[in-house]
């Protein structure tokens, strides 16, 4: 090894051992310009909760995590059960950490697959479009993997594969963060049509 | 250290978890809620017999209460990253049952019944 190849070697070395964890994740082209990345030295950064957001194979969330912040507003989409459907508690789930920020489209199964979400959790029958304002910190990656498990499937078969192309976006504790993620009344909701999760269902 | 007495276990819970946002409720492998899309807070802690309930609401604090309970609970566990449960005989969430049947646990959810291998995995995760 001669000694400038060396030297650089060595540099490039200093670099992975400080470079940031989103180093390895590419900046996804739909936020070009509408967000940046931040590093873990970013005081802002903790407020992304990535430990929430990043899970182990086979249990859902993202696989790894870049955390961003909104440097200009978007629009983010999330499907939920509708208003009418409230748990035991009394609360629906419209609002919730896990989003996207592109617009649903397609076959509401290929939704959820794509975002990996087990029939058990969400039935996936409404959808809410609310906005991330600039100045939102969030994280963003790509779905992790869900085990027949993790879902409870009592025939053992529903699971979902890692997903690179669908990225997530996780928003911690939103009901908290009302200057960060804006909604309209969900009266702007629709009920989507199954087979076009992109347009409202027509009775 | 682990605590098994379900009072010593129910008392640990009221000093050291109370108020405290979870994202992640996993009876044994099964993720009851999806992972961090909602957060609860424990709100009391009561012991019956050898039922542990723990009265939950949501972190938002909006809505009511609800009970999961825990029977037989043993192998109380508390961190930074949550509570773990290590064996327990059955446990119920809403509409989400789970109980241990030899080696394995089975499940009762709204879609039927099943069962899965324990395979070493703790019977109850609330997962901050």
């Amino acid at each position: 090894m001669n000694r400038v190849f060396s030297s650089a070697f060595a540099l490039s070395s200093l670099l992975a051992l400080s470079a940031p964890v989103y180093a390895e994740l590419p900046f996804p082209a739909q936020l070009t310009g509408k967000a940046v990345p931040l590093t873990a030295a970013d005081p802002d950064y903790t407020r992304a909760v990535v430990t929430a957001a990043v899970k182990p194979n086979g249990m859902g969330g993202v696989s790894d995590a870049l955390v961003v912040r909104i440097t200009e507003d978007i629009p983010v989409y999330r499907m939920w059960n509708g208003p009418a459907k409230k748990d035991a508690r009394g609360n629906t789930n419209r609002l919730g950490g896990w989003w996207s920020y592109d617009a649903p489209t397609g076959v509401v199964g290929g939704y959820r697959s794509n975002y990996e979400i087990c029939q058990g959790w969400n039935d996936l029958t409404w959808v809410a479009r609310c906005t991330l304002k600039a100045g939102a910190v969030v994280a963003i990656g790509p779905g992790q993997s869900v085990a027949p498990e993790t879902c409870g499937d009592p025939t053992g078969k529903e699971n979902y594969a890692a997903n690179t192309r669908d990225w997530q976006l996780y928003v911690d504790k939103p009901w908290a963060r009302s200057a960060e993620l804006v909604c309209p009344a969900d009266t702007a909701d629709y009920e989507a049509d199954p087979t076009n999760i992109a347009q409202a269902r027509t009775r | 250290m682990a605590t098994d007495d379900i009072q010593q276990l129910a008392a640990q819970l009221r000093h050291d978890f109370l108020n405290r946002a979870f994202g992640a409720i996993r009876f044994w492998r099964f993720a009851v809620v999806r992972p961090h899309d909602q957060a609860f807070e424990l709100v009391s802690v009561a012991v019956e017999g050898d039922r542990l309930d723990l009265e939950l609401r949501h972190a938002s604090q909006a809505g009511g209460t609800s009970l999961m309970s825990v029977w037989s609970p043993a192998g109380l566990s508390i961190g930074p990253a949550g509570v773990l449960i290590g064996t327990a005989a059955r446990l119920r969430f809403d509409d989400n049952e789970a109980w241990l049947d030899g080696a394995d646990y089975r499940i009762r959810t709204p879609r039927g019944e099943g069962g899965f291998a324990v395979s070493g995995a703790e019977a109850l995760t609330l997962e901050t």
